[in-house]
């Protein structure tokens, strides 16, 4: 009896660590956990809040990347095309603002009015929400296709092929993705990388 | 002596001309470079001039670099900024004295990230070493000090 109290408790330890030190990352065909993040009009946003969706389009980004800042006009156009087919986008900032200030609460609310965001510009303030996604850089998109099961992630990484120049991109791999689940579709290209800043993590 | 001095001056400038040569190269060819054996111990460090992680570690490579030329390591960095982005690239080089490989990658497309190392998701800096055996060690983060990466550099030496 005594060795398996013990053993309970190594397995309770082991359990411990593993949730502490490997966050497991989503992989394409999972089920997420809804999350609860303030938006920059200061209410707070769930995935269950809008119960009309197909799927959401999650994009981790921020205001001071460059890659980000590059893609920032595609990712308004992929909201004014699949928001009314039921795929919004909903933006996450998942930055240290400690470590960028561009990145900060009030910034977040300048640029999203700036530029007249239509879809919801969330801060990840313990960050905790990339960590459970595995998102490493900005931009990071997750395609989330809405199944009996929960939201199921259908595609993870880049917007498009060609970060510099919108005019010369090949493959438009999130619009492929949506279209794909729209149409009842196998996902074309599950999964791509791409150059980005990486997430400053607080220390 | 005007003569005599005048070529060697000429050639002089030749070679530090040479040595700061920046390459603009495509994906397909770094890959190609990478993978091809040289029998050194390679150190390739990926930035842009608009990575403020990547400029803040910089300089410890410029001061490794500084003390381990006699021990075989090629130092290739890579900036990943748009072509458009080159005239900035050449001036933060010179600004931040990088020596060794310089390359400006062309790089359109994604596929050329999982041929360097699938694990890396495409998030800079990023830093691979590449030893003689072709056996490779990577580094996901920012150094965050010099001691660091001479660390990184001895413990993967040790390998």
């Amino acid at each position: 009896m005594k060795t398996m109290g013990k053993s309970i408790l190594m397995l309770a330890f082991g359990f411990f660590f593993f949730t502490s030190f490997a966050p497991p990352a989503y992989k394409v065909g999972d089920s997420v956990k809804d999350f609860k993040l303030k938006n920059v009009d200061g209410k707070y946003v769930s995935l269950a809040d809008n119960k009309d969706v197909k799927g959401y389009i999650i994009i981790f980004t921020c205001n001071h990347c460059p890659y980000a800042k590059a893609y920032e006009q595609r990712i308004m156009d992929l909201d004014k095309t699949f928001r009314p087919k039921g795929f919004p986008v909903v933006a996450i900032s998942p930055n240290d603002p400690a470590a960028v200030p561009d990145d900060s609460y009030e910034n977040m609310i300048k640029r999203s009015k700036e530029k007249g965001y239509t879809f919801p510009y969330l801060i990840d303030e313990t960050q905790q929400v990339a960590r459970d996604f595995g998102a490493t850089r900005t931009p990071h998109v997750f395609v989330l296709n809405k199944t009996d099961k929960g939201y199921e992630v259908a595609y993870i990484g880049a917007i498009d092929d060609n970060t510099e120049d919108a005019g010369a991109v090949k493959n438009h791999y999130v619009e492929d993705a949506v279209n794909a689940l729209l149409a009842g579709r196998k996902v074309p290209v599950t999964e791509t990388k791409a150059i980005g800043c990486t997430i400053k993590w607080k220390s | 002596m005007k003569a005599v001095l005048l070529p060697i001056l000429f050639i002089l400038c030749m070679k530090i001309s040479v040595a700061q040569e920046t390459n603009v190269i495509s994906p397909d060819e770094l890959v190609k470079t990478l993978s091809s054996n040289n029998g050194k111990t390679r150190l390739v460090n990926f930035w842009a001039t608009w990575c403020k992680p990547c400029v803040d570690e910089l300089p410890y490579f410029v001061k490794a670099a500084g003390e381990r030329k006699a021990d075989d390591v090629e130092f290739i960095f890579v900036s990943v900024d748009f072509q458009s982005q080159h005239n900035q690239v050449l001036e933060k080089e010179k600004q931040l004295g990088l020596k060794g490989s310089l390359i400006h990658l062309n790089a359109t497309g994604n596929d050329w990230i999982d041929s360097v190392d699938k694990d890396w998701s495409g998030a800079i800096p990023y830093t691979l070493l590449i030893l003689p055996n072709g056996k490779r060690i990577s580094h996901y983060d920012q150094f965050e000090t010099y001691e660091d990466l001479r660390s990184f550099i001895n413990n993967a030496n040790t390998n």
